[in-house]
């Protein structure tokens, strides 16, 4: 299944001479950094020419020795530059002076700035790269070498609940846009060295932090391998959200389904990665990848996990009833309307008939027609800003709720197939896969009005031939129903209690299959506590 | 491209059961009268010996496919030449279920629909599957109807139990006698159990070759009592004489149902969950025949096969006048006395004999 290496694309050849001739002037052509501080300075200066948020910050310790600080305005944290770096060495320098240590750097290094982690470089590149990644740089007169010091401190956004993704119990920290915050999120769960997170970055000027977290033992290595190979060979000029690793990564780009399932809760990317899942956390987005997906995690909902067993079997059958509504309700009202009258009661059949008497439309149309105005309703209150979106309920309920039938141009029972259909297609728990039964309900219709039941027969096997036939990252997407793994069906056609689920999903997972002892099923003590 | 032992039971199962239900029961009742039922337990029985004589022939080589294995048996043109009966078979066979099918779908839900664009929608899918999945697809596909025809089976015969009266069923034997029910068990054994034959294709593809014949006698078991069941109730309903002048028997019980004055009506579904089945069998068909014939001519893409096999079978499907009588005409004069004592049980006993000799002989010496 694996896809042979693509060529590497001329956009990227582009890219890279465009950054070479922009990049490096004429003087600093081998990349190193001189001795000289004013050298290296001009040549920074000319690198970072019309870029207003540089700054270049010069302070000479104890009248002995010369530095140059770079960093960009508002990435580093200016109170802890101040008062740690900028302040001492200006009023207190170097106590002993240079005479006892050889290179002023090393001294620098060593002794002045007070930050946990300072590395130094030599190339002009690195230092570029540094200064862009929030950190700051400390270029010394007579060193070839600057430091670069890691004092992110830019403004993010705190911790909030997920909007995407609500639960009634259950926490409610969602992922921000900061990647370090987001990977602890997940670290304060999972206590394990065994939790792996590999970084890279991604996007030839948009440099953005890719990483990619699995549990060592859990995750399948194929799995893992591909998922790397796949994230490695983008070829990009920026990153700036999961989609576009996403569209990269996935295996079937034309189908309407997701592959790929994104969350914005921790505890969803815990849950995948015990199950040997992989993850992939993107740096200024919210919205954490998760692969293998399989059909069934678009249709389970992280409460599912915290409410009772029992209840949330219940719930989930619901749920699998309402997929089915929100895909075939309208097609099949056409389909028998249309073709197949005798398959209704007659006593309903006369009401049906009744309310669409004077309807200027045929059935199919008038479903497309509505159909097409609640997507309609749907995108405008998304898009609209919040104050004018309970506008459009209202509009979107009186004109098509009551004037359209009262004007006889919609028929009442199409506003409640519509209706139903709208409800039922919330209900997916992710939104992803929700979207792409919304757009499938669309072909449906027409072929329920050119062939009637046979034409929902049809659409409807090729949708299962599809599903049966995807695969993400060489899982199958409907397993455990197709191939059958009757073990894995504790998860998916009902919820089995906690103590009950002792095995992870069998095409997932690598090596450690077993998730729980068995033999944990809890109930009273024999004989009664009080006897 | 692998399947596992639970997807050919689901496979087996579903293949045989769709066609069957809907085909067989009303000409083995016209014969064998209140005992079709025993007929259809004997086909039963030859179809589970003929998976079993498939599985078996095909474990002697079990990284091969029978396009293979005759050659290896049998010698490269010896072997080339004794596949040709089964190209006959599955080339003309597919036309022949997808026009009784299409002629189904018109009769049960239109008037006015032309007969190739059904044919047409069903050959789409068919290049569709074959593109898309192979025969993982085929199994995963089958894992998923096989239940749903279970459970509709099961369903309907439990609406319908208020209709039917066991007494129909007697006197058992006394009208009709061995010779009798064996002769009604023909056309079942013969035209669907008979086509376990396939399993010479499927055991290449097994991760576990050794679950296969076990798995293929469950999937055959559980089709052949669904189908006694299935005769049985049409017999307790309808009577000995009813069912035989009927054209799809077990279709006509569906129309029966009536519960709480609500579930009517519900033949529709059995006409939806049928197309399943039979789609499940004409992909099947159409893999071993795009398949094979890739193997036969060394080709190396066997899934462009299909486009060849598709307009085919469209016209094949499209040529027939009328389709009751030439399905009668092509199993009496060709499937009955040809493909069924030659392609299910004649070459795969000399494959298994030759085949069984040659590797004693080739161990001894």
């Amino acid at each position: 299944m694996m896809k042979t290496f693509r060529k590497i694309k001329p956009l990227k050849k582009a890219i890279q001479e465009l950054e070479r001739s922009s990049e490096l002037p004429p003087n600093v052509q081998d990349g190193v950094l001189h001795t000289s501080l004013t050298e290296n300075e001009q040549a920074l200066k000319q690198i970072f020419e019309n870029c207003s948020d540089i700054v270049f910050r010069t302070i000479i310790i104890n009248e002995q020795a010369k530095m140059l600080l770079v960093y960009v305005d508002g990435l580093v944290e200016m109170k802890t530059l101040d008062q740690v770096l900028i302040k001492p060495m200006m009023f207190e320098g170097m106590p002993n002076g240079l005479k006892d240590a050889g290179s002023v750097g090393k001294i620098v290094q060593d002794r002045l700035i007070a930050f946990s982690k300072v590395d130094a470089y030599s190339t002009i590149h690195e230092v570029i790269q540094g200064i862009l990644k929030a950190n700051l740089a400390v270029l010394v007169e007579g060193e070839s070498q600057a430091l670069l010091a890691d004092i992110k401190g830019f403004e993010k956004r705190s911790i909030e609940e997920p909007s995407a993704e609500l639960v009634v119990r259950g926490p409610r920290d969602g992922f921000t846009e900061t990647l370090r915050v987001n990977t602890n999120l997940v670290r304060r769960r999972i206590r394990s060295p065994r939790l792996k997170m590999e970084s890279a970055s991604i996007g030839d000027l948009s440099q953005t932090d890719v990483v990619i977290a699995y549990i060592e033992g859990i995750v399948q290595d194929p799995v893992l391998e591909e998922v790397r190979q796949r994230v490695l060979r983008i070829q990009i000029d920026g990153v700036l959200e999961s989609a576009f690793i996403e569209e990269f990564i996935e295996d079937m780009p034309f189908s309407p389904f997701p592959q790929i399932q994104n969350t914005e809760r921790p505890d969803v990317v815990c849950a995948s990665l015990l199950e040997g899942k992989v993850a992939i956390f993107v740096d200024n987005t919210p919205f954490v990848l998760i692969a293998p997906m399989t059909f069934w995690t678009g249709v389970l909902a992280a409460e599912d996990y915290y409410e009772r067993a029992l209840y949330t079997t219940f719930i989930r059958w619901i749920r699998f009833v309402l997929i089915n509504i929100s895909l075939f309700l309208p097609s099949l009202y056409v389909a028998i309307t249309t073709y197949h009258p005798q398959l209704i009661p007659t006593s309903l059949l006369i009401s049906v008939a009744a309310a669409r008497e004077g309807i200027p439309f045929p059935a199919v149309v008038e479903a497309l027609m509505m159909e097409f105005l609640f997507e309609g309703l749907r995108e405008a209150g998304v898009r609209l800003p919040k104050p004018i979106g309970s506008a459009v309920s209202i509009v979107g309920a009186l004109v098509i709720g009551q004037a359209a039938v009262e004007a006889g141009i919609i028929s009442a029972p199409m506003v409640i197939i519509v209706a139903t259909t709208g409800i039922a297609s919330f209900s997916f728990p992710r939104y992803n896969l929700g979207t792409a039964y919304r757009m499938l309900r669309f072909p449906m219709l027409f072929l329920a009005g050119m062939l009637g039941l046979y034409g929902v027969a049809c659409g409807a096997l090729a949708i299962i031939i599809h599903l049966t036939n995807i695969r993400s990252f060489g899982i199958p997407y409907l397993s455990p129903i197709a191939p059958q793994i009757p073990r894995g069906l504790k998860d998916v056609l009902i919820r089995s209690p906690r103590w009950n689920m002792t095995h992870r999903p069998k095409l997932i997972v690598g090596e450690e299959k077993e998730r729980i002892p068995e033999g944990q099923q809890p109930g009273p003590r024999k004989g009664g506590l009080n006897e | 491209m692998k399947i596992s032992g639970t997807q050919i039971f689901w496979m087996l199962f579903t293949l045989e059961v769709g066609n069957s239900l809907l085909l067989t029961i009303s000409s083995t009742i016209r014969v064998a009268k209140q005992d079709a039922w025993i007929s259809m337990m004997i086909a039963g029985i030859a179809g589970i010996a003929i998976s079993l004589l498939a599985t078996s022939v095909s474990s002697l080589y079990p990284g091969q496919t029978i396009i293979e294995y005759s050659q290896t048996i049998l010698g490269k043109w010896p072997g080339k030449l004794i596949m040709i009966p089964f190209f006959i078979q599955w080339y003309s066979v597919i036309g022949l279920i997808v026009r009784e099918f299409g002629d189904f779908i018109i009769t049960a839900l239109f008037q006015q629909t032309p007969l190739w664009v059904i044919v047409f929608t069903v050959m789409l899918l068919l290049v569709l599957i074959i593109y898309q999945g192979g025969i993982e697809g085929i199994g995963r596909l089958s894992e998923i109807v096989g239940p749903m025809v279970l459970l509709m089976v099961t369903v309907l015969i439990f609406l319908d139990i208020k209709d039917m009266d066991w007494h129909q069923m007697l006197p058992i034997y006394q009208d009709s006698g061995l010779s009798v029910i064996l002769k009604a068990s023909y056309t079942p054994m013969a035209s669907f159990f008979g086509e376990s034959v396939m399993m010479t294709m499927f055991v290449y593809f097994m991760d576990q070759p050794n679950q296969a014949s076990s798995r293929a006698m469950w999937g055959i078991g559980t089709a052949v009592f669904m189908v006694t069941i299935g005769t049985l109730a049409v017999i307790f309903t309808f009577g000995p004489a009813l069912p035989s002048s009927l054209l799809y028997p077990f279709y006509e019980l569906s129309r029966y149902i009536s519960v709480m004055e609500f579930i009517q009506n519900v033949d529709i579904l059995i006409v939806i969950i049928w197309y399943f089945s039979i789609f499940v069998k004409l992909a099947l068909y159409m893999f071993i025949a795009s398949y094979g014939t890739a193997q036969w001519f060394h080709l190396k893409d066997w899934r462009k096969v299909a486009w060849f096999l598709a307009p085919i079978s469209f016209i094949v499907a499209m040529s027939i006048k009328n389709i009751n009588i030439f399905a009668q005409y092509y199993d009496k004069f060709f499937w009955l006395p040809y493909v069924f004592p030659i392609n299910m049980i004649g070459i795969p006993l000399l494959l298994l004999i030759v085949g069984w000799v040659r590797k004693k002989y080739a161990m001894t010496s």
